[in-house]
Order: structure tokens, then sequence, then C-alpha cells
């Protein structure tokens, strides 16, 4: 394990705070903030976690983590992790050029593909193998926007010259382990907020956070965004320290579903805490709860990856439960 | 930023690696052998002087205590893996279990060397056992409220009052008891004026009476104490410093990894139960337990590095607490609608155990509510 120097943390909060303000997070909605894209690419904080050999800003998986749990709490309107974590990492693995500007991954042709409508360059995994292409070699059939007004669209590969790289399962956990982070971060800034409001709106003359549900409400929404930032932890982690297939999509799917079960319990009890005026388009809360309620369900719902990793368990049997589950998160070296 | 807990990244130090091989394959020895059957909730209920013994014996037992006592000062994390493999075997650790994991250590902390010389040694080999004296029958969470007290007398203090919820009280030798040696009136605010001291359970004076449970089993007891004389070398700490020792002891009561493990075993039974194809919706159950585990397992770590490097984190304590005894009840739930009854006996006493123990889950060592309180406290409100 690896920890993250808390200057990082600090640039990227502090770069993220001045450039994530509500109402240019809402003007990004259909499209991207070009203005942030900037930012991050020229400071190379959307590559950290990428090998400087291979294009990238160097630095560990978990600094990768750190940053894109930082663009999960500030909502930020960029398609970082499809580089950071994802894109990025198909292309080190697969010793393909890191692509310039805004990247989406195809995962599987033909395929929902987030960020494509806005991407300059496409990471292309299919069973053939992976490619890095323009945006010219990509055909973009039906499109949308997820609850957030993230855009995505269906993309087919018309032409391109695949070498071998991680296989069409294994990017879709690492999507999975993109949005676990962003949810990570997400969560804890939905609590967060509403720790704020109980302090700030006043009922009965008195601060809604004098009552005592209200409280017990604070408290396990603390709880459920420490247990998924912890998850999602795990995952990084266990990833970073070389574990095999079959062991990253098992982590991963306990960060997926663990992130996405916290979404329903967090977001309920948020706009609960917020009241009305917390669902409307002018209060700040629905940036983050539109966007936890969209990326539980990318690259796999909770209900999708459970099944997977309870097959995996029940397939191994009793006894080998204990053991795995003390695997993770893996000792410290030395 | 409003949330003020803090979970630092956190790895067991790969030095534990060498203990936790020597206590599995203790344990399936002792598997093999028959000295024990795996139940759910043993901590609690599983009173086994003999297999306590064994522990003591093997060098399980004690290990961060000063060697001075027969301790072997090893670190926190040492005794956190050997704790959480015993839970996870179900192995029975009811009987040194307090004594091991809180008497033992307050009295290292706060007791006089005859204290120390006189019990440690025999909570290191698992032969002296304790139970806790805080509760009393009308305080509960408001622990503050006791009206138990202690009188100086020539040579020592007479003890009147009564505890409640005296796990193994019957089986122990003794317990460490709070009580008022000032009284509240005369004290300089409510937490002040309380005391703690090593009380034998066996003293002239001392009655135990059971309390039986829904299950029908007998661990919890009333001890009625009438004019109890304890010499003065067994007061633990300073007099009038009781609220603070016994505060002190809350974050290694409340994260250790029985609050997540209790009903492990039951998880790992209905594993088997389900056979190696089991549907979609039982994998997905079964697996949201187990994710949730490993997370919450992760953050009980991450509390115990930080007990270890000398902070007190309290706060982050109870809200571990709180989500690990919601999932430990959650276990049997889960369990009881994926395999019916009749399939598997060992399964069947599991579930038993877990359904029958799981309203003490959320309720001992602070009941959820009151943790809550605390964590939103932490938070910033109130």
């Amino acid at each position: 394990m690896s920890t993250v120097d808390p200057l990082l943390i600090e640039t990227i909060e502090s770069m993220l705070g001045d450039l994530c303000e509500p109402e240019k997070v809402g003007a990004a909605e259909g499209c991207l903030d070009a203005d942030l894209w900037k930012a991050l690419t020229e400071s190379g904080m959307a590559t950290v976690g990428i090998a400087e050999s291979a294009g990238g800003s160097g630095g560990t998986l978990q600094d990768a983590a750190a940053i894109a749990k930082a663009a999960g709490r500030h909502a930020a309107p960029v398609p970082l992790t499809e580089l950071s974590i994802v894109g990025g990492w198909v292309c080190e693995q697969a010793g393909l050029p890191l692509p310039e500007g805004p990247v989406a991954v195809v995962v599987g042709n033909g395929t929902r593909t987030y960020w494509a409508p806005v991407a300059e360059a496409f990471v292309v995994v299919t069973d053939e193998g992976v490619a890095v292409v323009g945006k010219d070699a990509v055909t973009l059939g039906t499109s949308g926007r997820n609850y957030a007004g993230e855009p995505w669209a269906e993309v087919t590969v018309s032409s391109a010259s695949f070498v071998p790289g991680p296989s069409v399962a294994q990017v879709h956990a690492r999507g999975a382990l993109a949005r676990s982070l962003l949810m990570a971060g997400a969560l804890s800034h939905a609590a967060e907020l509403s720790v704020q409001y109980c302090n700030e709106r006043e009922q009965f003359g008195k601060p809604i956070g004098k009552f005592q549900v209200l409280q017990q409400y604070l408290s396990q929404m603390a709880g459920e965004a420490a247990a998924a930032e912890a998850a999602a932890d795990n995952a990084v982690d266990v990833v970073a320290a070389g574990a095999d297939e079959d062991e990253a999509m098992r982590v991963i799917a306990a960060a997926k579903t663990v992130t996405g079960r916290a979404v329903g319990i967090i977001n309920k009890l948020a706009h609960q805490i917020h009241g009305a005026i917390g669902y409307t388009d002018e209060h700040r809360l629905q940036y983050t709860t539109r966007r936890l309620w969209s990326w539980r369900d990318e690259h796999g719902s909770e209900a999708e990856w459970a099944a997977a990793l309870g097959r995996s368990l029940a397939a191994a049997g009793g006894a080998a439960l204990w053991p795995a589950i003390t695997a993770w998160p893996p000792a410290a070296v030395g | 930023m409003a949330n003020r807990l803090s979970f630092p990244a956190a790895a067991l130090p790969a030095s534990t690696e060498e203990i936790r091989t020597r206590i599995r394959a203790f344990l399936e020895a002792e598997l093999a052998n028959g000295s024990f059957i795996p139940r759910a909730d043993t901590w609690l209920s599983g009173h086994d002087p003999t297999f306590s013994k064994k522990l003591g014996a093997e060098g399980f037992l004690g290990l961060t205590y000063p060697k001075q006592y027969g301790g072997q000062e090893r670190s926190a994390l040492d005794r956190f893996v050997v704790v959480e493999e015993l839970l996870a075997y179900g192995a029975p650790i009811a009987a040194h279990w307090i004594a091991e994991r809180q008497s033992g250590p307050a009295i290292i902390k706060h007791g006089n060397d005859a204290l120390r010389e006189e019990l440690v040694p025999g909570i290191v080999r698992g032969e002296i056992y304790f139970s806790i004296g805080m509760s009393e029958p009308d305080s509960g969470s408001d622990l503050a409220s006791i009206r138990s007290t202690a009188k100086k007398v020539d040579g020592g203090w007479v003890i009147n009052g009564t505890k409640v919820w005296t796990s193994q009280a019957h089986n122990n030798q003794c317990f460490i008891v709070l009580v008022r040696t000032t009284p509240v009136a005369e004290a300089n605010g409510r937490h002040n004026g309380m005391s703690q001291f090593v009380l034998d359970l066996r003293s002239p004076g001392v009655q135990i009476r059971p309390i039986r449970l829904l299950s029908g089993h007998h661990h919890f007891n009333e001890v009625v104490m009438t004019d109890v004389f304890v010499p003065d070398y067994m007061m633990l700490g300073v007099e009038g410093n009781g609220w603070a020792q016994v505060i002190g002891e809350l974050a290694y009561e409340r994260s250790g990894p029985e609050r997540i493990l209790s009903t492990y075993p039951l998880l790992a039974a209905l594993v088997d139960a389900v056979g190696t194809n089991p549907s979609a919706e039982a994998a997905a159950e079964i697996a949201t337990l187990v994710s949730r585990m490993t997370a919450l397992r992760r953050l009980c770590i991450s509390v115990a590095l930080s007990l270890d490097a000398g902070r007190s984190p309290v706060t982050e304590a109870a809200l571990v607490k709180d989500l690990g005894t919601q999932l430990e009840g959650e276990i049997p739930e889960v369990a009881r609608r994926l395999v019916p009854p009749g399939v598997n006996e060992r399964f069947d006493q599991l579930l038993a155990d877990s359904i029958l123990s799981a309203p003490g889950f959320t309720l001992r060592g602070g009941t959820n509510e009151i943790l809550r309180g605390i964590v939103a406290r932490e938070l910033g409100v109130r």
C-alpha cells in the first residue's frame, strides 16, 4: 500500500474548488467544461497514475484514485477517469501512445460509450484487441445523457489496427473501479452538504441539526460514506498490489456493490434533510445526487457485480471465504 | 470540511502474517481434534476455561502486555489478527475475553504494582477472568447516573449498590466496578467523583443472581453488593478519576473485530448451504454482505492502527461499531431467506444462535443511537 502525499490532495482540491462552481457544472451539461479539462491536462493531473514512460505524469494508482475521488466530490464535468483510470491504463498495458484530448473508452464495439459525443479520441477495446482511434474512425449511433447530463453514444468502430491488450471484461471492471471512486467522493460530499444544511436551516426557532432524528441521519450518512470509500480504497490497494485478473474483478465487484448500495441510502437521506429546496434546479445538491444515481448504474449496477462476486465466493466454498476476506486490504510491505 | 472523521489508509503490517499462520494452524488442529464446535457470538456466550488456558499456554493472550507481567510487548495489530481469527472460527473465547481485552490493560495502565502482579500474569495464562461492572438497573445509556457507592473505612473501602447485565459474573473471578466515591451534590459536575475498584466476585456481601436471556441462556447476571469490603490497593487509578478511565477504554471496546464478526460463522455456513451454483439473487445477497464486511474490516484496521499510533479515535470507533453491529444482525436475516430450516443441522444451530442473540448486537457497549449522537457531535451539529 502506498500513501498519498497530502500536498497532491490539497492541490487538486484547490484546483477543483476554483473551477467547479455550481454554475459551471450546470452550464457544462450535455458537453464538458473545456477550461477544466485544459487545467487538468496541462497540470498533468489527468494522467497521474500512468507511467511517465507511457506518456503519463507518473505516480501510483492510489494517487490517481485520490484525484478521482476529488473529481467526484466536486462533480467535475469532464471525462477525467476515462483517461486517468480506464483509457490511460489500457494504453499503458498495450504499449499504445496516450491519446490527446478528451477520451472515451469503447468497451465492446457498438456499445454505449460514456462521453463519446464530446471525445476527440477513442480507446477501443474489443475481442480482437485494443486500439486508439480518432473521431473520424468511429460512427456514433443512438445517443443520450445520463441523469446528470453527462453525454453518451453508441459507438461503432469502422477501422482500427488492433493490438493485444486488456480484455473487454477487464476494462468493464476498470470502468466500475473508476465509477466507485467517483461515487466515494460524491457520497462524502452529499453527506457534508447535509451537515452544512442542518446547521444553516432553522425551523421551530433552532437549527434543524438540533433534532435527534436528523443527527441520526447525518451519522448514518457519514458511516455509509466511510464504508463506500473503504471499499473503493480496498479495490485500489488490491489492484495496485498486482492482483491477478480474477482477484481484481472480485475486489472491484465488492467496491461497486458497496458504493452503489450507499447511493440509495445517502441520496435519499440527503434529499430528505434538504427538503423541497434540495430538489430544485437552484440548489447545488442535485449536481452530486444526479451523478450518483447515474454512476451506480454505469459499468454494471451493484446487482450485476454482487451476483458475479457471489457466484465466485459460492464456487470456492465456505472454508475459502475467510482467507478471501483477510486478503483485503493487502498487508503492508516491510 | 464539515466532516472531521478520519480513517487513514489502512493495511496490516506484513509482520502480522506470522502470527496469523500460527493461530490458524492452532485453530485447525483444535477443530480437528473436536475441542470446540464453531458457534456464533462466542465472545460473550462461549465460556470455556480449558480453551482459554490452552490459548494462554500457546502464547496467544496478553500479546501487547509488558514482558514483566507475562506479556510479549507485541503490536496491537498482532492482537487484532489473533482476535479476528478466533472470532471467524467461532471458537469459545468468552472466559478470558473481557479480562484480556480491557481489564488487563486497565490494570496495567492504572493499577498499582501489587494489583498488577496479583492479576495480570493470571490473565495472560488464561486463568483469571473478569466481568464488567458498569451498568445499573437505572443507569444504562446514561452511565454517569450510577448510584453504587464506596465509602472510605480503615484500610479500604465499603461498597454498596447493584450492577446489571454483568456477563459471566457467575463464572468469572472478578469485575472492575464503577462507583461513586463523592456524592453528585459534592462533586464538581456529574462526571466527577466516580472511581473504579477491582472486586473479587466471591467476596462476602456479593450476591450474584442470574438474568436469563430470551434464548434461555444464562450469561447475564445481577450483582448485588452489600457492605462489601475492598482493601485500599484494589482501587484502580486515582480516586475521582473513574469516568475518564472508563471513557479511555471505549475506543478499544468499540472498534474491535468483534463488532463486525459475531455472526461470521453463520455467513461461512451460508456460503456452503447455498451450494456451488446459487441463483443470481442468492449470490448477490451473500456478496453484498461480504463486500460490506471487507469494507468495515478496513475501517476497523484503520482504527486499530490509529490506536497503536497513540491517537484516540473514539468517534471513528463509534461509527464502525454502528455499521458493524448492523451488519452482524443482517447476516441471519439474509441467511434465513436463502436456506430453509431442516436442511443442515449445523447451519440451523448457527442461525438460531445468531437470531436469538442479535438484539444484543446493537445494544452492548453503547446503543447505536447513542453512538450516532457521538458521531453527529463530531460532524459539527448539536
